[in-house]
């Protein structure tokens, strides 16, 4: 009874495999679409950073919440270097901190005006009720605010916190990552000529 | 087999670099665009023999572009004393930001007083006779002419000092 059931058995399991299949290669292209997705996504993110370091701008990660909602903390804003002439009302700004050098500030123009040879500004964060008031010389430069990506910041804040190891470590997973995805891509190449 | 791999790596980075520029330019701060034109402000500076029924400024303007439109206030002058006063004007100005830059134009009905620059309105202008109890009324008009430079952002504070002398009159 046993020796007949085994083959019958066989033959449903083989069956509903044969069934499956299709299931089943439907969900690896569509696990294989999302992992490329997300390598495209996170290749343009990092294309995003890197390219306006090319064009006089660069990444900063925003540490207060000074700004929100229009830049939130922890959000990576791209700031682009311009004349402080540039600048109009209503622009967010990054410049010198009139009271620390060392710290970078970004708000809102609110109200600007050249004066002799410098540029009076003042601003004020969307979300605080007091302003600030400064001036650049006009040979001088400052930042605008181009665009953000939200919550980046935390993650680069984190990469410089743990120095160099980190970085290395995130490489090497992104290494391991690709080949593992070209040996998945290589197999399926050598299935389907040994298919053929 | 790898034929179906490749369109879909392509598609799929592709899609993912799609979702990122567009997610970039979702969240674009964008600049505000406003004008940052020059900013004037006059306010009338009167001795006791005129009166000018404004207090502060009588002109305030604050997006003077070269070339763009020009802008108008008047001042009513009144003679307060009991015989004529010639009256001159002139303007003090804290800085010479635009002393070049803006056009003043000075007229009382179809008489012009001045037509200069900031600069040139440091000068007293011509007289303007006004009779016992007379009211005139002063037209202002100001602009930036096509191709001043550095003018963007400035602004100027004017005082529109008025100079009265008693006229004497010549009694039959």
């Amino acid at each position: 009874m046993t020796a007949l059931a085994t083959p019958r058995r066989t033959r449903l399991r083989l069956r509903l495999i044969e069934h499956a299949m299709p299931a089943l290669r439907m969900l690896r292209t569509l696990l294989r679409f999302a992992a490329m997705t997300a390598t495209g996504f996170a290749i343009g993110i990092g294309i995003a950073l890197a390219v306006p370091l090319a064009f006089h701008a660069r990444p900063l990660v925003v540490l207060s919440g000074s700004m929100e909602p229009t830049l939130g903390t922890g959000d990576v804003s791209v700031v682009r270097t311009i004349a402080p002439l540039d600048a109009r009302p209503g622009d967010v700004v990054t410049f010198r901190d009139p009271d620390n050098a060392d710290r970078l500030i970004t708000h809102r123009v609110r109200e600007m005006h050249a004066q002799g040879g410098s540029v009076v500004f003042r601003t004020r964060g969307d979300a605080n009720t007091a302003s600030e008031d400064w001036q650049v010389a006009s040979s001088q430069e400052i930042g605008r605010v181009v665009y953000r990506i939200p919550k980046l910041g935390w993650a680069l804040m984190y990469a410089r916190s743990k120095g160099l190891f980190v970085l290395m470590l995130g490489g090497a997973l992104a290494l391991l990552l690709v080949l593992e995805l070209a040996s998945i891509w290589r197999t399926e190449e050598n299935d389907s000529d040994q298919g053929a | 087999m790898s034929s179906a791999i490749a369109p879909i790596r392509t598609v799929g980075i592709a899609t993912g670099l799609a979702l990122a520029a567009l997610m970039v330019l979702a969240l674009r701060v964008p600049a505000s665009g406003q004008s940052l034109g020059a900013g004037v402000r006059m306010a009338a500076v009167a001795p006791g023999e005129v009166h000018v029924p404004r207090t502060g400024a009588f002109l305030k303007v604050g997006g003077l572009e070269p070339g763009g439109k020009s802008v108008r206030a008047a001042l009513p002058v009144t003679n307060v004393t009991r015989g004529p006063v010639d009256v001159r004007l002139r303007a003090r100005m804290g800085n010479h930001d635009l002393d070049r830059a803006v056009h003043v134009q000075l007229r009382v009905g179809g008489r012009t007083l001045a037509s200069t620059t900031l600069a040139g309105l440091r000068r007293w202008t011509s007289s303007l006779r006004l009779n016992k109890a007379e009211e005139r009324v002063v037209r202002v008009r100001a602009w930036i002419p096509e191709g001043a430079q550095n003018t963007t952002g400035r602004r100027v504070a004017v005082d529109l000092e008025l100079d009265a002398k008693l006229t004497k009159v010549s009694r039959r």
